[in-house]
């Protein structure tokens, strides 16, 4: 089939299939996010220790306690668009783009009403800690910012964030709970081969806001202090430069540009993949380090560990700071090491652990840069069940 | 359903579907969202030499050519004559054994594509006299040599006449550069066979005729898609690969599940692979 026809018809028959698409999250609902508090959002200028934000640690009998109490809050249809298939195909679709974008999979949080929304966050409690449940606070709430000057209808905004189980909340079964929107991508695993807590993306713009209560945020604070403190300490030594410049993470989402098209997609699409291997532009490895350097490496390590619950992501941290692991680790730098200087760039590249961080240009906000981060795990992102 | 039924049923579907297209099309990504937007390259095979159009985009391609110590990243300036030499000293060409193909620059002009500048840059990939051209192997770094984060987008097809179809090939990022098309020797052989213009003039027929099927269709059953409609969908959206795929990569495909279909026809979701590096 060349492409005139194929277009002509796969247009023609794509419009015909879009008409029984309409079952999936309502753009015509006007968001009614279901805001964080002042308080719920977490004081920034506090330090907080990240536990187990169910209190009394969760596990995974209490996730799904929590899924299947949201999911039998919600109506039938909505049910249906909560519950997907565990599959590569399924899994992959997350993104750190506006959801006008990338469309999640999913039911919009800004569509339920304050039953729903209750159930909703006991289950994002049950999931995390209290600085993971604070980062998604934080993100919607930064969005919320974004949202007043979008001038060309991305979606942003905190109504604007998906849940979804992929795959039906069990105690033995995988399944993967899916919690998404612009700038935020959490995708733990339960009961798959792997304990998955991975890809997990979190960015923000703006960096630092204020909202109307007064209250100052900085969705990353904790992650980007530690991550720059850790490229001040190593950016002199010269093993630890990373060639090259960085304009967003590496390891994240790829954007598909065909010639003569615009681009589309934003989606994990080269999932599984390939990490560098050797000795040579990794960084420098952690057991070269001075122990005070160590320890900012094993505190930027657990500013991205501590976003999901310890029953999720515990054992990943005991495997990412063994002893053997750790000083096998690399840590690497490129750019200014600066939080204000677009093309900051900090690694950590560890035998599993992959964890990234750089300083964007600003998009709503051009003269102020923003952050992306990542974190993957080369052998158990989706918890080894994302497969064909 | 009235005599008239039919007919009005087949004309509010197109309208619908128009609507819906051009809603689309409205509703695309715009470049300003894309921080870190990728470049591309499409080969076109001709009897003896290869085509290769590239988009650069302009604001990653400056970063690209900035001197790392200036720390500026918007410093460096452009023209057209650093263009041609940047792209000749990362754009190449070789055979599989290595000999290296000629390779000159054509045409150099600016082009803005859905609100984001690009160089787009025309270049003539030639083989050495005994070699074939579908012998080839694409050593591509522009941008990715500098840019960790960059994607080269890299497609090809059998000839520039109208209908034939252009394959995403491969996707290149650091350290990867080199994408060897040997696998998709078919673009070569059908550009010598002239394959592809009689197979246009085939696939137009038969699109018209499974148009006017729909058509029927839709008037015996409504605009309603089922189930069995959309696996059909998705049976027409795995036919845009042909005919660069073997029989028995097509015999392994399976049927594909509605909303899966219906996500990844919108998502683009099948446009990945992986990515060396």
């Amino acid at each position: 089939m060349t492409r005139e026809a194929t277009v002509l018809l796969i247009s023609f028959v794509l419009g015909l299939s879009l008409l029984d698409c309409r079952h999936g999250p309502s753009s015509a609902v006007p968001p009614k996010p279901p805001l964080p508090t002042a308080s719920s959002a977490g004081d920034t200028t506090k330090t907080t220790a990240c536990v187990d934000a169910a209190g009394g640690g969760s596990n995974v009998g209490t996730v799904v306690a929590a899924a299947t109490a949201f999911r039998d809050a919600l109506p039938d249809g909505l049910r249906a668009t909560l519950q997907h298939p565990l599959t590569r195909a399924t899994a992959i679709v997350w993104s750190n783009l506006p959801v006008k974008l990338v469309p999640r999979t999913g039911v919009r949080l800004g569509d339920l009403d304050a039953a729903q929304s209750a159930a909703v966050r006991r289950l994002f409690a049950a999931a995390t800690t209290t600085c993971g449940l604070a980062m998604l606070d934080e993100v919607r709430l930064s969005d919320d910012v974004l949202a007043t000057v979008d001038k060309r209808g991305l979606k942003w905004g905190a109504g604007n964030f998906y849940v979804a189980f992929l795959g039906a909340p069990s105690e033995r079964a995988p399944w993967i709970l899916q919690i998404g929107g612009h700038h935020l991508a959490y995708n733990f695993t339960f009961n798959g081969e792997r304990a998955g807590a991975t890809p997990l993306f979190f960015g923000t713009e703006p960096t630092r806001f204020t909202t109307a209560d007064g209250a100052t945020h900085e969705p990353l604070r904790e992650q980007s202090a530690a991550m720059i403190a850790l490229a001040q300490a190593i950016a002199a030594r010269p093993a630890a430069r990373l060639s090259g410049k960085f304009t967003d993470v590496v390891k994240g989402v790829v954007i598909n540009f065909p010639p003569g098209q615009p681009p589309t997609g934003g989606l994990d699409t080269a999932f599984p993949l390939n990490y560098p291997t050797g000795t040579s532009d990794r960084g420098i490895r952690v057991d070269a380090l001075s122990s005070d350097e160590q320890a900012l490496v094993r505190r930027a390590i657990e500013s991205y560990a501590s976003l999901p619950a310890q029953s999720i992501a515990g054992d990943l941290l005991k495997a990412y700071e063994a002893p053997a692991a750790f000083g096998q680790t690399y840590v690497g730098c490129a750019g200014g090491a600066d939080l204000s200087k677009v093309g900051t760039y900090v690694r950590i590249d560890g035998p599993r652990g992959w964890m990234e961080f750089v300083v964007q240009d600003g998009i709503a906000f051009p003269d102020k840069p923003h952050y992306h981060a990542l974190w993957r795990d080369k052998e158990s992102d989706y918890g080894g069940e994302a497969k064909q | 359903m009235t005599r008239a039924g039919p007919a009005a049923a087949g004309m509010v579907a197109v309208a619908v579907v128009a609507t819906i297209i051009a809603t689309i099309i409205a509703a695309s990504p715009t470049a300003e969202a894309h921080p870190a937007p990728s470049s591309s390259v499409a080969l076109t095979f001709a009897t003896r030499s290869v085509k290769a159009q590239l988009l650069l985009p302009v604001s990653e391609l400056t970063y690209a050519m900035t001197d790392v110590a200036s720390q500026d990243p918007g410093s460096a300036h452009i023209d057209e004559r650093a263009l041609r030499r940047y792209v000749v000293a990362h754009v190449s060409a070789e055979s599989h054994d290595g000999a290296p193909w000629s390779v000159a620059v054509r045409a150099v002009k600016a082009e803005t594509l859905d609100d984001h500048d690009y160089w787009a840059v025309d270049m003539m990939l030639t083989p050495p006299p005994d070699c074939d051209v579908s012998d080839l192997v694409l050593v591509d770094d522009a941008i990715t040599r500098e840019i960790r984060n960059h994607f080269i987008f890299a497609t090809a097809r059998a000839s520039e006449a109208a209908g034939t179809a252009a394959d995403v090939v491969g996707i290149l990022q650091y350290p990867a550069s080199r994408l060897s098309i040997s696998g998709t020797a078919s673009h070569a052989h059908a550009a010598r066979s002239g394959f592809g213009s009689r197979q246009a003039r085939i696939s137009i027929v038969l699109a018209s005729l499974a148009s006017l099927a729909i058509l029927a269709l839709l008037a015996a059953g409504g605009v309603r898609s089922s189930t069995a409609w959309s696996r059909w969908i998705c049976l027409m959206g795995e036919s845009k690969a042909p005919p660069f795929r073997s029989p028995r990569e097509r015999a392994a495909i399976r049927p594909e599940s509605p909303r899966s279909c219906r996500k990844r026809l919108a998502g683009g979701i099948d446009a990945g692979r992986s990515i060396p590096g």
